[in-house]
């Protein structure tokens, strides 16, 4: 009875989590936050980069007491990887059998120190692509969150129905094919490597796994087999998703095993208990293994399975974008008595803007790992991952559908990392993202001889004054004069401006926000 | 906490429209024949300090007489008066007690005189008093013979041998290229007919002479200067509890009814009171604010509000009021059978209302389109409407430490982006002015986006 409790804590706990996390990419309204903010608040990689000292030390503690019980309830990649593998289990005619495989050691030191060196060298875009929970928030922003809006549109269009005002029509989503692309690749790949092999992923390629796997190698707790009560049926094996059970030598390879207690539940003679190690269940430590394995290297010839698969998923994935991307240009909307608007173009920014709060373009490449959740929070469709190279996936704005509010600060609130960290409302309407810049040519009051005024009237900042296009003349149409040291750089104006495709009047970002 | 209090609202729509489908039938059978609105008691009279004439509290304004359309012969330039339901409306009027009927020549289009002439007629002459005007507007009325014609048609139309109040008409405007000043000098005094009209009730053929007041408040104090020579033994003013301190916010043009009626009182000349309703717009309001005065007399029409509001001043000689239908005569009627002036508290409660209906004017649009399409895609009769229905509802707060605040924030937002897509939101409107011609009724569209504009702003910064 014991040994099942264990597994079914686990499970909970992992439905636990996975849901908040779900429920936190799917929000539309911005509660969700308050609540359930701390859940990936806690995950590994963004607890480092906001400094959050209690919640990374307490991992490696937990990691060193008990062993990777992190991978098992709190990574949520590696509760995706739980719940792919146990559909295949419930799909196939002949349940999966796991068997115990080698430690693919040099993939795995490979894959950790490039980690490492890319963190400290901010080769940001290899960070974002290798760590897991970025890697589950892509695809929870590109494939979860429009489900989350279409929830809250149904939700909203009955409680209209009813008169009632308790949901809000969401706002909608920025969304990127390129980070879709990404998403879908990642998706399926280590689908297919759960759905095969259960915990590959993190065994093989995962650097948090193999970070933590260090500090997992000797825990002071760990399934212990008893030799005396094991007859060597291997039945634990065959169940270990992580393949880290050497049946034959009753031997848990503690640096790999995740704890899921499958095994402990499993096991007919009670043979494996969670419990302290004796010295001759030891894994030998990363040092010993790295002597061994080099030791035996020449011989080895196992070619990683990666290559395959993914040149395969690959194409899969490419298809699908370009396949979504026809569907959207075909879509045309009629608005009935109302003039047409013709829609607003991005206009070719020399600097791309970032969200307040994000410092720098240096600060946010160093800290971003391009999870995506800001970009489903942003309650003014501001927000979308950027698809240039050298900031790819990082969160961009630009304001043809809403312009940054001041009253909001969704996007730091909802932020792991710190790349998006605002103390308060004051310091957001104080942060120079950007400076706007006219292009008269595009003003009405050239095209059309008319005052307009709209920009001036919304600036939130008044850097804006309306002066007379004829000197002297106050009569004349009057056109925007702007005060770039005052200017914030939020695209009121830009927004608001009547000029369509391109505005009039736009948003250059600054490589350094200026705060004053 | 949201979904549960959707719930609790929708289990509470419920079972109201349950139990109001089970008590409707029990209240007609408990209260039928109180709904025919019978005076409680006696009409309330006020007595002018010249003549001693005793004259009802309110009094029945001529301007907006009953058609056979069915509607105001004000707005409804071109249809027939209804005679019959005009005399039907004055026989009421003068069973419970109304004695004073204000007309002029140029009400309905000039025909209001005659038609009141006819139903008068039938009526004893010791009755009722009857009130004209010297209505000289236009510049052809400003020689002293067609000024005087004007006059003697009064007493044709209305068929009488004297006049019982006579006003000099509206002083205080402009025409033309003259302002108020030269208009006031060229209509009454340049004439000799003010002298003529003193002469007229020194020989007893006008009873009383006063003037009505709209506009320049230096022509205002100037007749009242006159007061030595002219001895006015009534004024008309506007006046109501919006009027009372805040006529300029209302038309920038106007002077606050509290000096006004001060000024009065000083001299003890009674005031007539015009506008009472302020052209309807206090007939009904903003439903947060009707629930308050719902609240305290449940019974109450908003309209009897403000009658009962200038009621409450002894100075008042008479109300004003044009009514078009049998209903409001006999409520309005029903309202001074007797006065119940207003308590200091409830008196305070219609200022705090006047401030709300100021900060909070509904638009009148009626949602014809004329404007449409708006070069720039705003959705102008999409806007005004949403903005009127949460007036309407109450969704349009008076501050933030309002109790219901929060809900009505939430309601108007949210409202406004399900009515309204963003792009054609107020904010997007640029001011061209190109709509504000098409309107045919006179808004000015711009300026109401702006505000709207602002609200919205105002409501959205005010979050979290």
């Amino acid at each position: 009875m014991k040994s099942k409790f264990l597994k079914y804590a686990r499970v909970v706990c992992a439905v636990v989590m996975m849901l908040s996390i779900v429920t936190l990419f799917c929000d539309t309204t911005g509660i969700a936050r308050h609540y359930l903010g701390w859940t990936v608040d806690i995950q590994f990689l963004p607890s480092i980069s906001a400094g959050l000292i209690a919640a990374f030390v307490s991992t490696l503690v937990v990691t060193k007491l008990f062993g990777r019980i992190y991978c098992s309830v709190i990574c949520p990649l590696g509760i995706f990887q739980d719940i792919v593998a146990r559909l295949g289990r419930l799909t196939k005619k002949q349940k999966v059998k796991y068997s115990y495989s080698d430690e693919k050691l040099w993939m795995r030191l490979i894959i950790a120190v490039l980690f490492i060196a890319s963190y400290l060298l901010c080769a940001y875009p290899i960070v974002g692509l290798l760590e897991p929970y970025s890697i589950f928030g892509r695809m929870a922003t590109t494939l979860l969150a429009p489900v989350g809006r279409f929830i809250a549109e149904y939700l909203a269009a009955s409680s209209e129905a009813a008169g009632d005002y308790t949901f809000a029509m969401p706002a909608a989503l920025n969304y990127s094919y390129v980070m879709l692309g990404v998403a879908l690749f990642s998706l399926v790949f280590i689908a297919i490597l759960a759905f095969r092999g259960g915990r590959t992923y993190c065994n093989t390629i995962c650097p948090v796994g193999t970070i933590l796997s260090i500090f997992a190698e000797n825990s002071v707790m760990k399934p212990v087999v008893d030799h005396d009560k094991c007859v060597k049926c291997g039945l634990c094996a065959k169940k270990c998703k992580a393949s880290c059970i050497d049946a034959k030598n009753g031997i848990v390879d503690s640096s790999r095993c995740v704890d899921c207690m499958n095994c402990i539940s499993v096991c007919h003679k009670g043979a494996i208990s969670f419990s302290t190690s004796s010295d001759k269940d030891k894994t030998p430590n990363i040092i010993k293994r790295i002597k061994e394995h080099f030791g035996k290297a020449k011989k080895d010839e196992n070619a990683p399975v990666a290559t395959d698969e993914s040149k395969r998923a690959f194409l899969t994935v490419g298809s699908l974008v370009v396949g979504s991307a026809m569907t959207k240009s075909m879509a045309k909307t009629f608005d009935g008595g109302l003039a047409e608007i013709t829609e607003k173009k991005e206009p070719q920014r020399n600097d791309r803007i970032t969200p307040p709060g994000s410092k720098s373009y240096k600060h946010i490449e160093e800290v971003c790992t391009s999870c995506g959740l800001c970009i489903t929070a942003c309650p003014n469709e501001v927000l979308r991952p950027s698809e240039s190279l050298d900031s790819l996936l990082t969160p961009v704005m630009s304001f043809e559908k809403g312009y940054c509010r001041p009253e909001c600060k969704r996007c730091s609130d909802v932020c792991p990392t710190g790349a998006i960290s605002l103390a308060d409302l004051a310091e957001k309407s104080a942060t120079h993202v950007g400076h706007a810049v006219l292009i008269a040519d595009n003003c009405i009051s050239m095209k059309k001889g008319v005052s307009c005024g709209n920009c001036a009237r919304h600036c939130p900042a008044g850097a804006i004054t309306m002066a007379p296009t004829v000197n002297g003349d106050e009569t004349s149409p009057k056109m925007p004069v702007i005060d770039s040291q005052r200017c914030i750089g939020c695209g009121a104006c830009e927004n608001l401006c009547p000029s369509s495709p391109y505005s009039a009047i736009y948003v250059e970002g600054h490589r350094v926000h200026r705060i004053d | 906490m949201d979904r549960r209090d959707f719930l609790k609202r929708l289990s509470a729509a419920t079972a109201t429209m349950g139990l109001a489908a089970c008590t409707s039938d029990e209240k007609t059978k408990e209260i039928i024949g109180t709904e025919s609105k019978k005076p409680n008691g006696e009409m309330t009279y006020r007595t002018v300090p010249t003549s001693g004439d005793k004259v009802s509290l309110l009094g029945y304004g001529c301007m907006r007489l009953p058609t056979v359309q069915h509607g105001s012969a004000r707005e409804q330039k071109d249809i027939e008066i209804d005679q019959e339901e005009l005399n039907a409306h004055v026989d009421y009027a003068i069973a419970h007690g109304i004695n004073y009927f204000d007309t002029s020549p140029v009400y309905c289009q000039g025909r209001s005189e005659h038609h009141m002439g006819i139903a008068l007629k039938r009526i004893p002459r010791d009755k009722y008093f009857i009130a004209t005007k010297l209505s000289n507007f236009a510049q052809e009325f400003w020689s002293r013979e067609a000024s005087i014609k004007m006059y003697h048609n009064s007493f044709k139309e209305l068929q009488v041998d004297t006049i019982d109040y006579m006003l000099l008409h509206s002083i205080g405007g402009t025409n033309g290229e003259y302002n108020s000043t030269q208009t006031f000098e060229k209509r009454y005094i340049e004439n000799g007919i003010l002298d003529f009209l003193l002469e007229e009730r020194a020989k007893g053929k006008i009873r009383h002479l006063g003037f009505s007041y709209h506009g320049d408040i230096a022509i205002f104090d100037r007749a009242l200067a006159m007061h030595g020579k002219c001895k006015w033994d009534f004024v008309q003013i506007q006046m109501n509890y919006v009027d009372w301190l805040h006529a300029k916010e209302v038309n920038p043009a106007n002077t606050n009814a509290e000096y006004l009626y001060a000024e009065l009182e000083k001299r003890n000349i009674p005031a007539i009171i015009m506008e009472p309703l302020l052209g309807g717009r206090l007939a009904s309001t903003l439903s947060f604010i009707a629930a308050k005065l719902k609240a305290r007399r449940p019974e109450d029409s908003i309209a009897k509000w403000a009658l009962r509001y200038l009621g409450s001043f002894p100075n008042v000689l008479t109300v004003l009021s044009g009514m078009t239908y049998m209903e409001n005569v006999k409520e309005n009627i029903d309202t001074y059978s007797p006065v119940e002036p207003c308590t200091e508290e409830e008196l305070a409660l219609l200022e705090e209302v006047a401030q709300a209906m100021l900060r909070y004017p509904s638009v009148p649009c009626t949602g014809c389109q004329y404007c449409m399409p708006c070069p720039y895609g705003i959705n102008i009769p999409g806007i005004f409407q949403h903005y009127n229905k949460c007036i309407n509802e109450g969704n349009v707060s008076i501050s933030s430490q309002d109790e219901n605040y929060a809900e009505a924030r939430r309601a108007f937002l949210m409202g406004y982006d399900r009515a309204v897509p963003k792009l054609r939101q107020a904010d997007h409107c640029i001011g061209c002015g190109m709509c504000k011609s098409h309107c045919p009724q006179n808004i000015d569209i711009p300026k109401e986006m702006q505000r709207i504009d602002k609200y919205v702003e105002s409501l959205k910064q005010s979050m979290d």
